[in-house]
């Protein structure tokens, strides 16, 4: 376990617990505690359970209970009610971390049609191209290049999420071992992008929860189209458009702290290619970040504009107080802090921005 | 010149640079913090820490960015080298190729700043000697071909790390001195910028008048 996750690690031992008792991605179908939960919670609940009482519950009581509403209310008949207000409201809530391989899974989808089997033909095949490197044909030059890459990948590899281990098989697994291999899947599906760094965050975050191949069809497509493409091609004209639009963004909402940070020099991106690359998952302390997940991958990825926002909003009376150095430094160490996690989960879901409000702020920036 | 209250005189803005995996992060927080961290992650981005530290019986502060390695972030790190007085570029003496990048960290460097930069070149991982791929004599040979300054560090057994970053604010310094009426101009926002960002807590404040040697 990371030394800079202490503040969630009792948290997160017991994560890993859960997904003992479940499985990664619900292979075993929770088939632990349901005899009992079952019928437990729905003598205590007739009728649908307002989620606010959920977040009073300690840890694994919520989790039980949120796992019985997803399996009852959303899991029973995923197309009907994955969109539905109910189904958003339980998304606010936390997905359960025993559900929530299957729920990423499912909400990210599958639009690219990706045979979850190309796998591993896709991680042989970078395995058998760096290895024909030296040949003399006309392959040879991309093979280098992909040999490049790849070696520059696993320099990164350790340097993502040292010392995470989840359970496959019963077996513990380093997510290391498959977060490199998932990236030179995607390397070979998709090389016009090519990799780079603050993609493994996200894939080793996928792997917490579901299996490689789940989790290499769940990456592709979470990044297939997304607005982390622009920052991920490390695109200078479109990055800067967008932190132009966030400064946009923070003067609208919080028009004191943004007056505040022009005073100081402070400059989104100074933060903020840090949080959206790693989609939170370098600066959130791993549970938090999980449940800001939760959102990213049923709202798509205006949720991380939101998120940047209402963590922003949540230090807003500090901030205020404190200078250049000290502004930066609590940004960038927010791992370290103990957060209210539900009190910024409301606060992403009354920012809530729509894909419209980005594009605005990105018109208003770009006419300027 | 009148010491400025919070406890410092001049601030000078120093960024690091260098392929992906030669330690710029550690090396950063070895100096500023004294500690290594052996967990560290990818930088994404920039990050940004300061120290202050004595020269002439100056307190310099040294606000240090530090940037992530990766070829295709350039394009977004270099909006960085603005207004920089100072850069050091890493290598890791145990991976050849680090060093051979060296050249295009310098080009884009050059290119990309706006100041006379004092530039240093830091051959880290010193410790690892058993892998060493770059001798000594290469670093000084290129850095004196280059006219930089040349030093090999440690992040991890702490070696040089404080003598690499007060050389060359000690540098920057004495070319600030040496250039008084350019220099005059060039302090000048710098001590306004001191003035803006000063936080107005009043105990940090005291705290720091107290280990003021003036």
């Amino acid at each position: 376990m990371d030394a800079e996750c202490d503040g969630s690690r009792a948290d997160f031992v017991a994560v890993l617990r859960l997904q003992l008792m479940g499985g990664v991605m619900g292979r075993d179908d929770l088939k632990r505690g349901e005899r009992k939960s079952t019928s437990f919670w729905s003598s205590l609940w007739t009728g649908k359970v307002d989620v606010k009482s959920i977040e009073q519950m300690p840890f694994v009581d919520r989790q039980e209970c949120l796992k019985e509403i997803w399996l009852s209310e959303v899991l029973s008949d995923w197309e009907k009610s994955w969109k539905s207000e109910r189904a958003r409201e339980l998304y606010y809530a936390g997905v359960p971390v025993m559900l929530r391989g299957k729920v990423w899974g499912m909400s990210i989808g599958n639009d690219l049609q990706i045979d979850p089997s190309m796998y591993s033909e896709l991680v042989q095949l970078a395995r058998d191209r760096r290895a024909q490197c030296d040949e003399d044909d006309i392959y040879a030059e991309k093979n280098r290049l992909l040999a490049k890459t790849v070696e520059h990948l696993h320099i990164d590899v350790p340097r993502t999420m040292p010392h995470l281990e989840v359970l496959q098989d019963e077996q513990p697994v380093k997510i290391s071992e498959n977060v490199g291999k998932v990236l030179e899947a995607f390397l070979m599906l998709r090389p016009d992008i090519g990799y780079s760094q603050g993609m493994l965050f996200l894939s080793s975050m996928l792997l917490l929860y579901l299996d490689p191949e789940a989790a290499f069809v769940a990456f592709t497509n979470l990044l297939d189209k997304s607005r982390l493409l622009d920052f991920y091609q490390n695109s200078a004209d479109k990055v800067e458009l967008y932190m132009n639009a966030f400064a946009q963004l923070v003067s609208e909402k919080l028009p004191k702290l943004h007056a505040h940070f022009v005073k100081l020099g402070v400059e989104p991106s100074m933060f903020l290619l840090n949080w959206l690359m790693s989609a939170y998952c370098r600066v959130l302390p791993l549970d938090l970040a999980s449940r800001v997940w939760d959102l990213f991958v049923s709202e798509g990825d205006t949720t991380l504009f939101s998120v940047a926002l209402a963590i922003l909003e949540s230090l807003q009376e500090e901030l205020l107080t404190l200078d250049f150095d000290s502004c930066l430094r609590t940004l960038s160490q927010l791992r370290k802090r103990t957060m209210d996690q539900d009190a910024l989960i409301r606060g992403i879901k009354k920012i809530r921005l729509s894909e419209k409000s980005i594009d605005d702020a990105l018109g208003k920036c770009s006419r300027k | 010149m009148a010491r400025i209250d919070d406890g410092y005189d001049y601030l000078y803005k120093i960024v690091l640079v260098g392929d992906s995996g030669v330690g710029k992060s550690n090396l950063l927080t070895r100096f500023t913090k004294n500690e290594f961290n052996y967990d560290s992650r990818t930088t994404i981005g920039v990050e940004f820490a300061t120290s202050i530290i004595k020269v002439e019986e100056k307190a310099i502060k040294a606000q240090i960015w530090d940037t992530a390695g990766q070829e295709r972030y350039r394009a977004i790190t270099k909006a960085y080298y603005r207004g920089a007085f100072g850069a050091l570029i890493l290598y890791d003496i145990s991976k050849k190729a680090t060093f051979e990048s060296v050249e295009r960290w310098l080009k884009e460097l050059k290119e990309n700043s706006d100041n006379d930069m004092v530039i240093m070149l830091v051959g880290n991982k010193s410790d690892l000697t058993n892998q060493r791929q770059v001798r000594t004599d290469e670093g000084k040979a290129f850095a004196s071909a280059h006219g930089l300054n040349f030093i090999e560090t440690s992040a991890l057994d702490a070696s040089n790390v404080n003598e690499a970053f007060t050389e060359i604010l000690t540098e920057i310094y004495n070319q600030k001195r040496a250039k008084p009426v350019v220099g005059d101009k060039e302090q000048a926002p710098d001590v306004e910028k001191v003035q803006n960002i000063r936080i107005t807590d009043p105990a940090k404040e005291h705290s720091k008048k107290k280990s003021c040697s003036c």
